[in-house]
């Protein structure tokens, strides 16, 4: 009884400090949302039994992904969030109405479109599985973050600052 | 509990490790040694050695590899798994790399600071290790790395001209529509887990006979796939990226990227199933119509190029409505599959690499009224660009000849001879651009000589040469393809 009453309680501010990331007029004060958001979700995975994916949420999500979040808009001084309006607002509307629909579908399937649900994993089991069955993926990983840096790095820079020792090139 | 990795794991991971090793010793050395020159040498030795440590593979046609029960070779507890066919185009994704690489020896690496040289090479290292993973994926979990890490490569090299405003368009389209691809390729991949408990091939069986979740995560999924290989209605990102994007990176893009989700898509079709093979075939003659109805008008010849590639892709589909008329018909329409997707890799690697050197010739563009004339005036390389048309077009004697007809007798074979008359007068249409292409290279006046003269790039005109026998030689004498 009381686990469910806590889930609902739980779901219902994760919904609405979503709502308050989506609506917050400044990006810090969206950023600052969006963390409590991840505590009211990584309280729900503890009720579901899911322990290591709830800190999973809280250190990951906040305290790597979110700092980092934070870290960006403060050193670029990001002033006034612009608001949804028009076609934005439309197409956004239309990303979360298929989304919404889908989940529609999952809801109309009833558990009969589902597996059954999995036992939760214990870290034993999950690191097994990192580096055996998964272990491609998981270096894989590592090589798409690299590149991943490696552009950001080279886009990042403002173009028109050539190396004076390299010689121009040929095209106009 | 599993043990250390077996000689499968090791056949399939060594290319991957070549290229990552490559990538690894260009940034340290960079770190340490930023006004060195050892780049564009380091990178080719990594594309060697994984073509060589492919290659056992690659010539493994129906003889078991030493160590390695069966073909096709699975590796990493089913996360990949690779036939020789697999391997060959795994080789040609590595060609279009080196190609691209050389083709940029005397441009793309001129432009800028040493950190963008860098760059360059790291990427062209990494996209070809996306595409090998891609291509033998047979996981979710590899199917989207691999697909992402061969994107993100080419979002930043298509950009990388950063003073011209169409590279930088193009990254960025090519980039905000992979990433709504990649959305739909994860979202359909989540219902399919949710509605199947499968993540390898697998679940697409299921999915079928599965409820109304895992077929959601099926069109999803399939959107995601089509989009890569650009398939009508997903096709609309192509001519505005591969014209935007520096020539030898279009060039790699289309020989590359197509091959890998071409792949892909065949390692994840689903067998016979309701859908049936009309859909497939409807959705090849929709993109080969569409490609061929907005090529005719195009004045760009990259453009025109690009949408060639559009139509290729579409003319591919028709080898997957074969795969599902007649189920059994697998090993030979993988076999037509993989000889299609080298015969149009050497033909496209062939058309945009001599046309990048004439473009240097017409002051960097690629407009038809620019390059009149061009093929008289430069006969090697207008002659290398005039041959990869006839074959993109399918003239005997070429082996994009032989492509199109592996595929469309697969398509005979498996009783749908009404759709592959379709789809052969659909390729009798393309002829029209195709022959716009010779006709603006000979036929016209030449275009005066626009900008500063080209600096002599020997390099690329040698490297050149090699797609362009290919493509004479596949087309004469296709041995190789039962190698395939």
């Amino acid at each position: 009884m009381i686990p469910a009453v806590l889930f609902y309680l739980f779901g219902a501010g994760t919904l609405a400090t979503a709502a308050c990331v989506v609506f917050g007029r400044r990006a810090v004060e969206s950023a600052m949302w969006l963390i409590a958001c991840f505590f009211f979700l990584s309280a729900e995975f503890l009720l579901l039994g899911f322990p290591f994916l709830a800190a999973l949420q809280i250190m990951v999500y906040v305290g790597a992904i979110m700092v980092l979040f934070l870290f960006v808009i403060m050193l670029l001084g990001v002033q006034g969030v612009q608001p949804l309006r028009g076609r934005t607002a439309v197409t956004a509307g239309m990303v979360v109405a298929v989304m919404l629909a889908s989940l529609g579908v999952i809801a109309a399937a009833g558990h009969a479109g589902l597996t059954e649900q999995p036992a939760p994993p214990d870290m034993d089991a999950m690191t097994r599985a990192l580096f055996t069955d998964y272990l491609l993926p998981f270096e894989l990983t590592s090589v798409l973050l690299v590149a991943a840096i490696a552009g950001a790095l080279t886009l990042g820079r403002s173009p028109r600052t050539p190396d004076p020792a390299a010689p121009p090139e040929e095209r106009p | 509990m599993p043990g250390p990795l077996t000689p499968s794991d090791w056949l399939l991971a060594a290319p991957l490790l070549w290229l990552a090793g490559g990538v690894v010793a260009i940034l340290v050395l960079d770190a340490f040694r930023p006004a060195a020159r050892h780049e564009a040498g380091l990178a080719f030795l990594a594309l060697l050695g994984a073509a060589w440590s492919l290659w056992p593979l690659a010539e493994a046609a129906g003889e078991p590899l030493e160590g390695i029960p069966g073909l096709p070779v699975r590796a990493f507890s089913g996360m990949l798994e690779a036939s020789p066919g697999n391997a060959v185009v795994g080789l040609l994704c590595l060609g279009a790399a080196a190609l691209a690489g050389i083709l940029s020896l005397r441009s793309l690496c001129r432009l800028e600071s040493g950190r963008h040289r860098t760059a360059l090479w790291t990427l062209l290292l990494v996209a070809p290790a996306g595409m090998l993973v891609t291509l033998a994926s047979s996981h979710f979990a590899t199917l989207f790395l691999g697909i992402e890490t061969l994107s993100l490569p080419l979002y930043v090299l298509s950009a990388l001209r950063r003073t011209e405003e169409g590279s930088v368009e193009a990254g960025l389209k090519y980039f905000l529509l992979g990433a709504f691809a990649s959305g739909f390729l994860v979202f359909g991949m989540a219902l399919l887990y949710a509605g199947t408990g499968r993540m390898d091939p697998g679940a697409v069986t299921a999915a079928l006979e599965g409820g109304a979740l895992a077929r959601a995560g099926l069109g999803f999924l399939y959107a995601g796939l089509l989009f890569k290989l650009a398939i009508a209605p997903f096709h609309l990102w192509v001519a505005d990226v591969y014209q935007g994007a520096p020539t030898p990176i279009t060039a790699l893009m289309a020989a590359g990227t197509k091959a890998a989700a071409a792949l892909a898509l065949l390692h994840w079709a689903p067998p016979a199933g309701p859908l049936g093979s009309g859909a497939w075939a409807l959705l090849a003659c929709a993109t080969l119509a569409l490609a061929n109805l907005t090529a005719l008008n195009q004045e760009n010849l990259k453009r025109i190029l690009a949408l060639s590639g559009v139509a290729h892709a579409g003319l591919l589909l028709f080898a997957l409505a074969a795969l599902q008329a007649a189920p059994g018909s697998g090993a030979s329409v993988e076999a037509a599959v993989n000889f299609y997707l080298v015969a149009y890799g050497v033909s496209a690697l062939a058309a945009f690499g001599a046309l990048e050197l004439l473009e240097r010739r017409a002051g960097g563009h690629a407009e038809a009224s620019a390059l009149r004339g061009l093929g008289r005036r430069f006969p090697v390389a207008g002659g290398i660009l005039a041959l990869a048309v006839l074959s993109l077009a399918g003239i005997p004697g070429t082996a994009g000849f032989l492509g199109k007809y592996f595929v469309f007798a697969e398509l005979v074979r498996s009783g749908e001879v009404g759709v592959a008359l379709l789809g052969i007068l659909l390729t009798l249409w393309s002829f029209a651009y195709y022959l716009r292409i010779l006709v603006v290279l000979y036929m016209k006046d030449a275009a005066p000589a626009g900008g500063p003269p080209a600096v002599q790039d020997t390099p690329a005109a040698v490297a050149l040469w090699v797609p362009a026998v290919l493509v004479v030689l596949l087309g004469v004498w296709p041995a190789p393809a039962h190698l395939l």
